[in-house]
């Protein structure tokens, strides 16, 4: 048998001090007994909609390269299958497995999809280029420690095609920090018109790592996908580099896995910096999601030239509020920066639904 | 004893157990979370057990020994399935070995590895192993025996050779 005849190499007291430590790291009480409770008064899963839609609790579909509108526009065509490739792999989400449907508090509600810039309410006094992208840096450094709340929109001919909601904590994570990431992917069914069907819940995962320095992005790293590929949309599975889940089931894996970089873009630093080199000229000012904000419009020297790229900015918090590309064929991003409270980070945390199996 | 005075004050215990018995925080809460749904349904009968504590936690044992036939050792070797940190050098010696244990423990299977936790985390004889496990002491003997083994920890006290066993794992 294996290790007899060895030399010992391990005490009793070792095996207890070791189970011990693990014993240390138990959840919560409370996070359970709050799932305990929920159970008992649940009855059905309430999925986070967007206004006047409703959404399927169950299925989902196959994965489609969440290519989006200004991922089109900002490569050319060559690379376009490149970025498709990088999509398919940063598609994720985040932590665990939940004890039912529906465990989530309620998260701002997203604005109505793709809807068109809001009305311009004064032209106000414009602050400088330099300073807005400052105070914009100091915020978005600020808010290193939030929960990020994105939605993605993807509008074609008028008709909203797939949705993207991302959750991501910390919200900037340094090098070495641990970063929790949870990706909720809704795309219109196969073989379902595009013109007419609602999108439905195709695949929702979650995706932890290990925030590597900048300098060495690319390595692999210690990491934990969870993913939940949802039946019922003619989808057979849902990939995530090596790994495939077949629709209907559930997955968990850990491992050391290519690093994907999940926080948000573009980036409130990136943003600050375009708007300090003159990529974006303020148009305006408004108030959006009961904010006032500031609404830039980029030039023509800015990344997506050629096509109508519009950008809010809260001049409460002076965090990035929207951004919107493209007149038709559109791409509405929402973000949302919210405080990592208990209520807040449960969002990171991916249902599974009752009966399914896990698969791998 | 109502639900609520259970779980204020032995729920955190039961999470320890389950988290030894896992590997896993998440897993861990699942399964207690799962046992206290069914528990809590039927709480008056549980309540007026002497040791509801004990029930609860055979109830932790079974789910964990049979929950879908799922696979709880996917987690790679060398690694804990919980990304508490970054895993960089520690100049400490017991920090590095720990570690290695935990992921050889990972790598037992579920009945070698619960013979285990009941054995070293909880304290319970043989006898009080068979009972929560469902089988006999000979059995769980095995059990300890070969885990034991394969991670090459030595006895204080010599264990009983155990006698051959028809249970497979």
């Amino acid at each position: 048998m294996e290790g007899l005849g060895r030399a010992p190499a391990r005490t009793e007291a070792d095996l207890r001090a070791t189970l011990a430590e693990l014993a240390r790291r138990a959840p919560s009480a409370d996070d359970v007994l709050s799932a305990v409770r929920e159970a008992g008064s649940r009855r059905q899963r309430r999925s986070a909609r967007l206004p006047g839609q409703q959404w399927p609790a169950g299925p989902g579909r196959v994965r489609t390269r969440r290519l989006g509108w200004r991922q089109l526009a900002a490569v050319g065509a060559a690379a376009v299958t490149a970025a498709a490739v990088t999509l398919a792999l940063t598609l994720g989400g985040s932590p665990s497995r939940t004890g039912g449907p529906g465990g989530f508090p309620a998260l701002p509600n997203p604005p109505a999809s793709a809807g068109g810039p809001p009305v311009v309410v004064s032209p106000g006094d414009h602050p400088s280029a330099g300073s807005l992208a400052k105070a914009m840096l100091t915020a978005y450094n600020a808010a290193g420690a939030d929960l990020v709340y994105v939605t993605r929109d993807y509008v074609r001919k008028g008709h909203l095609v797939q949705t993207d909601r991302s959750w991501s904590w910390p919200a900037v994570p340094s090098p070495g920090q641990v970063q929790y990431n949870r990706d909720e992917f809704s795309a219109i069914p196969r073989g379902a018109s595009e013109s007419t069907a609602p999108v439905k819940l195709t695949e929702d995962a979650s995706y932890t790592t290990i925030t590597p320095h900048p300098s060495v992005y690319g390595q692999s790293e210690p990491a934990r996908l969870i993913m939940v590929c949802y039946a019922g949309t003619g989808q057979t599975g849902c990939g995530w580099g090596r790994y495939e889940t077949p629709a209907g089931t559930w997955s968990k894996h850990t491992a050391v896995m290519p690093y994907i970089d999940y926080t948000p873009t573009p980036r409130g630093a990136d943003l600050a910096r375009q708007i300090a080199h003159g990529q974006w000229r303020i148009v305006g000012h408004t108030r959006l999601r009961g904010q006032p904000a500031i609404k830039l419009a980029q030039t023509r020297s800015g990344t997506f030239q050629g096509h109508p790229v519009f950008l809010w900015v809260s001049t409460a918090s002076y965090l990035p509020l929207r951004m919107i590309w493209g007149p038709a064929d559109s791409e509405t991003d929402n973000w949302y920066y919210l405080p990592p409270s208990k209520a807040n980070l449960a969002h990171l945390r991916v249902p599974i639904p009752p009966g399914y199996p896990r698969s791998g | 004893m109502t639900f609520d005075q259970f779980a204020g004050a032995r729920l955190q215990a039961v999470l320890r157990f389950a988290t030894a018995l896992t590997g896993d925080p998440d897993l861990a809460k699942d399964l207690v979370q799962e046992v206290l749904i069914r528990v809590n349904g039927q709480w008056q009968k549980v309540g007026q057990l002497d040791r509801p504590e004990a029930y609860i936690r055979k109830m932790v044992v079974n789910e964990y020994l049979s929950w879908r036939r799922r696979s709880w050792r996917l987690i790679p070797s060398g690694m804990s399935s919980h990304v508490t940190g970054r895993p960089s050098p520690d100049p400490a010696d017991g920090y590095i070995e720990r570690q290695a244990l935990l992921a050889e423990l990972a790598k037992l299977s579920r009945r070698q590895r619960t013979a285990l936790v009941l054995r070293y985390y909880e304290g319970y004889s043989d006898a009080e192993i068979a009972e929560v496990m469902g089988c006999t002491r000979s059995t769980v003997r095995g059990h300890v025996f070969k885990a034991l083994a394969a991670l090459r920890v030595e006895l204080d006290q010599p264990l009983p050779t155990p006698a051959p066993s028809k249970e497979t794992h």
